[in-house]
This record gives C-alpha cells, sequence and structure tokens, in this order.
C-alpha cells in the first residue's frame, strides 16, 4: 500500500521502499504538519547538523519524501526553500513508528 | 553586465551616503556632550549654582545623548573578506578596480561550475543563503565576533556538505549500475 508517485513522476512501490534512515525520520517528524527551512530544521533538532541537513534533505527529495519549494521572499533570503512532507514521506513515518513498537515489544511482550 | 555595474554603483553610493551621514551624526552628537558638560562644569563654577531642576534636565540630556550614542551602530570596517577602502571599485574597469562580495560568493561560483543545477539549488545555495542570513542578522546586531563565528562554522558545515555529496554521488553511480546489472 505504500505506493507513490515522487515529484519525478516515478512510482515508489512496496518492492521499493525501505525504512528511512534514523536522520531521515528525524526529519519527517520535524516535518509533520508543516512546513519548515532547512537552517529551522536545525535549531528544532539535535540530530541534524548544518554540514549534512541539506544533503539529506536532497537525497528524501529524490526519494520522493519529502517536497521543497521556493519561499516568496525578497531581499537576501530570496531563494530559500521551504520544506514540506509527502503522502509517502507520512507513510513512511508512520510505518517506522509501527517498527518501532514492534521491536518494542517483541523485547518486552509484557509490555503491552 | 552594465547594468549590474551600474547597480552595484549605485548601491555602493547609498551605502557611503549613509555612513556619511551615520559618521556625522555621531560626531555632531559628541560635540553636544562635550558641550553640554563644558557649560555645566562652567556654570557650577560661577556664582550662581544651578538649580534642580536645570541640574536635571543637564543631567538627563547627558543620559539621552550617551544612551544614543550606544545604541548607534558602528560604522562596518569590513564587508565580506574585503577592506572597504576597496568598495566602489569595480572589477572590469582597468583601474584595478574590485567590488565586495557577500560571503560564500566564490564557493556558489564552484559549485555552479562543478555541480548539476539541482544540488546547486537545493545543497549549496541553501546553505549560503543560510549563512549569508545569520552574517548580516549578527552585523546588523553590531557583534562582529558573533559575525565571524557564523562564518568560520558556515564553511565548516559547507566542507562537509561537499564531503557528504562527494561520497553520495561516487556510492550512487556503482550502485545504480549493480542494480541495472542485478536485475
Amino acid at each position: 500500500m505504500l505506493s507513490d508517485s515522487n515529484p519525478k513522476g516515478v512510482i515508489v512501490t512496496d518492492k521499493d521502499f525501505k525504512l528511512p534512515s534514523p536522520t531521515e525520520v528525524a526529519v519527517l517528524e520535524l516535518l509533520s504538519g508543516k512546513e519548515m527551512y532547512g537552517l529551522e530544521m536545525v535549531k528544532a533538532s539535535d540530530r541534524l547538523t548544518r554540514g549534512s541537513i541539506y544533503v539529506i534533505l536532497n537525497r528524501m527529495e529524490d526519494k520522493g519524501l519529502v517536497s521543497s519549494r521556493v519561499a516568496e521572499t525578497t531581499g537576501p533570503s530570496a531563494g530559500r526553500r521551504i520544506y514540506s512532507s509527502t503522502g509517502l514521506g507520512q507513510r513512511a513515518y508512520a510505518a517506522w513508528q509501527q517498527a518501532q513498537a514492534a521491536f518494542a515489544l517483541s523485547w518486552n511482550p509484557g509490555v503491552a | 553586465m552594465r547594468e549590474h555595474e551600474e547597480q552595484v554603483k549605485h548601491l555602493w553610493e547609498v551605502a557611503s551616503n549613509n555612513a556619511k551621514m551615520l559618521k556625522k551624526t555621531q560626531d555632531y552628537l559628541k560635540s553636544l556632550k562635550k558641550q553640554i558638560s563644558e557649560v555645566s562644569t562652567a556654570l557650577n563654577a560661577e556664582t550662581r549654582t544651578l538649580t534642580e531642576t536645570e541640574e536635571a534636565l543637564l543631567k538627563g540630556a547627558l543620559v539621552d545623548i550617551k544612551g544614543l550614542l550606544e545604541e548607534m551602530p558602528q560604522p562596518i570596517r569590513t564587508v565580506g573578506t574585503k577592506t572597504v577602502s576597496k568598495v566602489g571599485k569595480l572589477r572590469g574597469n582597468r583601474n584595478t578596480k574590485s567590488v565586495i562580495t557577500s560571503p560564500g560568493s566564490l564557493v556558489l561560483k564552484v559549485a555552479e561550475f562543478l555541480c548539476t543545477k539541482k544540488v546547486y539549488e537545493r545543497v549549496f545555495l541553501q546553505a549560503v543563503l543560510d549563512m549569508r542570513g545569520e552574517y548580516n542578522e549578527a552585523l546588523s546586531s553590531g557583534r562582529k565576533e558573533k559575525a565571524q563565528w557564523v562564518l568560520i562554522r558556515s564553511y565548516l558545515a559547507l566542507t562537509w556538505s561537499v564531503t557528504l555529496q562527494v561520497i553520495e554521488f561516487l556510492l550512487s553511480g556503482p550502485a545504480k549500475i549493480i542494480k541495472t546489472l542485478w536485475s
């Protein structure tokens, strides 16, 4: 059910789908339900760094997990991109949460 | 190119005028402060001492001027990596002229030349815009040391971005080939 098309129009199917990496999860967690700039994400998270954030976002955009648009501002900050989670990204995050819950349950079967 | 040069000239003239005005205002406030101090001392030395109201007024004026002088931004000595003395001289004219560039301009030029448009716009341009935003914010609040620190930190981050991007590029090529062969 995890099929979706990324901005390039490439269909991502269950076969291609991989759980997001921990840094990608950190990004998806921040982007759940809102749009953010890269620097905002770095400031809001302990896991993300200035040096890696745009490389990660670029990779995630290629995978179709996030999408971006150029923010409508003028002046020196013109051209900055604002990021949001795609449908596939949201489902990937949900799948990761379920996997975490299942893993925790397998370690502590008594705790339901 | 010509239009760009005209724009830079115009911006430089505006900035120069602003800097001159700022300097003039600061000088005027300083001279005013000196005059008030002198008048205050002279009046105290005369037979008549200052009334409480007069003294309060003078003290208030001195405090106001001191506050204004502290609040006013200091004229910026350096912008980017070149000194102000070089500002206004345009590169391209033959009289050894150069223009001030924003931080990260060289990085962007190199990245634009070496990388794809997508990587340039999504990775390097964004990192440099962040750097400029933070740098300008620090400068406008008069914290030069912080501005310098922002530059150092941002250039280190950019170096790390370049490293990661190169690793991704090196890994993505062979991975695609192996995947194609495998399938």
